[in-house]
């Protein structure tokens, strides 16, 4: 029997707001949770792209000060994170907008940890490790394919052992994300290709995540196939709004996804590669996953597994064949988070 | 998929070398998100998934 039918499974997603210029609503939106002095957190790219500018105004429409912070390299390193903090605390912010990709996202909610808690980054690593909740957080992704901005999880470069950690807790699901797809227009074709990719192998492992749930799977599968279908679109025409704001759909889907179901061996060994891009290594990783792909591989049985089999029947270029559902076992204890801990998707 | 998208990459691409594929095996089987894989891997199996990438 499928064992994801009578289990408890808890959903966390954050308010959001999809749509052009969903950006603008910052100003608005950090006045509601209390903000008077936002710290800004993005990256060179994004800044000199000009996306930056208009949700900067729009804090100042509100009567909110800021400090722009981008200090933040591609995969943010736990030093990047320790700055920013020291910064956050002298420039007497008390909230943060982040408008950028993955890292600036995860650089974001890694310095309201650190602020919050008064410890080096890198104590929190694993499930469910923050005391004190961070400060008010505001995501405009500025890729498709990241999920942070709904996510409850945060990626840290430790740069001593020269691996990525996770972070993983409700407590770093940002506030508010404002999904916007018009920064998209400015994303090259081959950052476009490979976030892109990452969205759907977040989709992918979430779907095929042993945490999964009903309510996983309808986002996973929605994503797999709306990315499946807008992404090959928007990398041929980068410029068009309507492929960049399905794809913006597709990410958000599998972020909400991925965020509740968790992820597998893909990120598991992207995550070991340290200082090499998720994105990239997500990218040549499809056939390391521990599914088959392919054209022909039936759907589910039928009953095993309602919302596959449902989706299943309709048209799309993929179908996929899961893990055996009990095929499962906990690993053996490793020091890090706990795995019958993390494995219970209703911790926290 | 991602040879239509122009993505052909391979882990040789990234700097990555053979004889890093132990170590990066053994890590890999400590992180979180493994424990949600629907199959159970060992480190060798992981080694094995690296150098398909590779």
């Amino acid at each position: 029997m499928d064992r994801s039918r009578f289990e408890l499974r808890k959903f966390v997603a954050p308010e959001f707001i999809i749509g052009e210029k969903a950006r603008l609503l910052a100003g608005r939106y950090a006045k509601n949770l209390g903000a008077r002095h936002a710290m800004v957190v993005t990256g060179p790219h994004v800044e000199k792209a000009g996306w930056v500018e208009g949700v900067v105004k729009s804090l100042g429409e509100e009567g909110i000060g800021h400090t722009v912070f981008d200090g933040v390299s591609p995969n943010p390193r736990d030093s990047e994170v320790m700055n920013g903090a020291k910064i956050f605390a002298e420039d007497g912010c008390d909230s943060i907008v982040v408008v950028g990709g993955g890292s600036p996202i995860d650089c974001a909610k890694g310095i309201g940890i650190v602020f919050s808690n008064n410890r080096h980054i890198l104590t929190f690593e694993g499930v469910d490790n923050i005391p004190i909740p961070p400060p008010p957080l505001i995501c405009i992704p500025t890729t498709a394919g990241t999920g942070a901005d709904v996510s409850q999880f945060a990626i840290i470069s430790d740069t001593g052992r020269k691996v990525k950690i996770a972070i993983i807790s409700k407590k770093i699901v940002p506030d508010i994300a404002l999904v916007d797809p018009e920064p998209l227009l400015t994303l090259s074709k081959e950052l476009t290709a490979h976030t892109g990719m990452d969205a759907l192998t977040h989709s992918v492992e979430a779907y095929v995540s042993n945490a999964s749930s009903p309510v996983t799977d309808m986002y996973a599968l929605e994503s797999i196939q709306i990315v499946n279908t807008y992404l090959p679109r928007a990398v041929e025409e980068l410029k068009k709004l309507e492929w960049r704001y399905q794809t913006m759909l597709g990410s958000l889907f599998a972020g909400l996804a991925f965020s509740n179901a968790s992820l597998g061996a893909v990120h598991a060994m992207a995550h070991s590669l340290g200082d090499s891009p998720i994105f990239r290594m997500a990218s040549v990783m499809p056939s390391c996953s521990s599914m088959s792909w392919s054209s022909t591989t039936p759907p589910a049985p039928a009953g095993t597994r309602p919302s596959a089999g449902r989706s299943a029947s309709r048209p799309r270029a993929w179908t996929m064949k899961r893990g055996e559902p009990g095929s499962w076992e906990p690993l053996p204890p490793c020091g890090r988070a706990s795995v019958s801990r993390y494995g219970s998707p209703i911790s926290g | 998929m991602r040879e239509s998208l122009g993505i052909t990459v391979r882990l040789s691409d990234l700097g990555v070398s053979r004889s890093d594929i132990p170590a990066l095996a053994r890590t890999a089987i400590l992180d979180p998100c493994l424990a949600t894989n629907p199959r159970k891997a060992s480190v060798e199996e992981i080694e094995r998934m690296y150098l398909n990438a590779f």
